[in-house]
């Protein structure tokens, strides 16, 4: 019970926060779709070629993007000398963990959509082809960056040169997620003939599956003051 | 004695080098290149087993702390596990330099986009960044605290990295089995995965060994 109170006051402590002062957000949404519009530039216009890769420009514009929050995640904390007694006070270190993942999750997700809707603008996609597989796509994806983004934060949060050790260390280990949530988006937008996309979202399951277990097991030693 | 063992083993490499060089048979296909197997996979071998003692090593460390808290304690395990990453790291790497020099004549590509290259790959960079996080903590203790989960949670990594980029695409070769190949080839392979496998422990126990009087250095400071 404790650890469900805890977790609930973590996630409405942060939420709230964010929203008061919507920095992040903001940050991140003008972040997402300002690289959405100079892909079109980078890349030209063709709308064939476009729509090809859109799926994979979303989910690096997600990975790129959603290092900004993370990285900020235990830094208000930091900021104002209160991490350790966040630590302190917190019943389990593991509910701690947990309610920052899910406001990160939060955060994620909704620039995960506004960029998507931004994309399917400005490179006139058509509308996806089987939307709950898009949505589940989106929904596991996000939730795997935020766990092992929150994960790595924690890691990171008092060691030197801290902004370029986050996505140093964390792309690597996001590779299998980036390719299974990319081609899951694909069939979701397109359709397949293989309707492979199935078994993509059961590879992107086990992997939350796998490091939402590990990381909140593993989590402790992170954060002892 | 330690230079005894490693003149030893020195002899011992180069004697097995020699023997896949020269005892065995060259490939019907692929002719004298397929040479490389004899360092190239041993190398890949052993730095896999140098990265699943990374791995017991953060999760003895992990138990050890639990258990005794003390800062002193499990600190052997914490420079097992950052001399093993490193000795791996260095296979990692020949492992891919290898495979790139012999893919060239054999498949046309120095490089491709292949289930166990790709794999080999993305665990150099993890392993890269593992030691590059250590270097960026500067508390001893801390870094073993911050380091043993990292540890633990690459190498929980690999096997998911592995199937999905086997599902993504696949062109490897399937491996030889002694039964498909000739017993002088399997010999020399053998042969060159023990001296390897020399060649892993007593760089480890090197590292090990360094890793222990800086530490002893800076606490005399």
């Amino acid at each position: 019970m404790n650890f469900l109170r805890c977790f609930f006051a973590v996630f409405y402590k942060d939420l709230l926060s964010e929203l008061r002062q919507k920095e992040i957000l903001n940050t991140l949404l003008f972040f997402g779709v300002l690289i959405v519009f100079l892909f079109s530039f980078a890349l030209g216009t063709d709308p064939g070629l476009l729509k090809k890769i859109s799926p994979g420009l979303l989910w690096l514009v997600i990975l790129f993007s959603s290092v900004l929050a993370l990285d900020r995640s235990f830094q208000a904390e930091l900021e104002e000398g209160c991490l350790d007694h966040l630590v302190l006070y917190a019943s389990s270190q593991r509910a701690l963990f947990l309610g920052k993942t899910a406001t990160n999750f939060c955060a994620i997700l909704i620039v995960q959509v506004v960029t998507a809707f931004a994309m399917m603008i400005l490179f006139d996609l058509p509308a996806p082809d089987d939307f709950p597989l898009l949505a589940a796509a989106f929904l596991l994806g996000d939730l795997g960056i935020a766990v092992l983004g929150t994960f790595y934060a924690a890691l990171t949060i008092k060691t030197r040169a801290r902004q370029a050790m986050l996505p140093l260390l964390l792309f690597p280990m996001l590779i299998p997620l980036l390719l299974s949530a990319v081609y899951a988006t694909q069939t979701a937008m397109e359709g397949s003939l293989t309707n492979s996309g199935g078994s993509w979202l059961s590879l992107l399951a086990i992997y939350d599956l796998i490091f939402l277990t590990a990381c909140t097991l593993a989590i402790e030693p992170l954060l002892e003051t | 004695m330690r230079y005894i063992t490693a003149v030893v083993l020195f002899i011992f490499f180069a004697f097995a080098q020699w023997w896949g060089l020269t005892q065995t048979p060259p490939d019907a296909m692929m002719g004298e290149v397929q040479k490389i197997m004899y360092a190239h996979v041993p190398a890949a071998w052993n730095s896999f087993l140098a990265f699943f003692v990374v791995f017991i090593a953060s999760i003895a460390f992990l138990i050890r702390k639990k258990r005794r808290p003390e800062p002193a304690e499990g600190m052997f395990w914490d420079r097992l596990a950052r001399s093993a990453a490193e000795v791996g790291v260095v296979l990692t790497g020949l492992t891919l330099c290898l495979g790139s020099i012999w893919g060239r004549p054999t498949w046309g590509v120095w490089w491709t986009w292949d289930a166990r290259l790709t794999t080999t790959a993305i665990l150099f960079f993890l392993y890269v960044g593992y030691l590059s996080f250590r270097k960026f903590v500067d508390n001893p203790e801390r870094r073993a605290k911050l380091a043993a989960p990292l540890g633990v949670l690459i190498f929980l990594n690999v096997p998911i990295v592995y199937f999905s980029v086997k599902w993504w695409r696949t062109l490897h070769q399937v491996q030889s089995s002694p039964s498909t190949m000739d017993p002088a080839m399997v010999l020399a392979l053998r042969l060159n995965a023990f001296a390897f496998l020399g060649v892993l422990i007593l760089f480890i126990y090197w590292r090990y060994q360094i890793a222990k009087r800086k530490s002893e250095h800076e606490e005399a400071l």
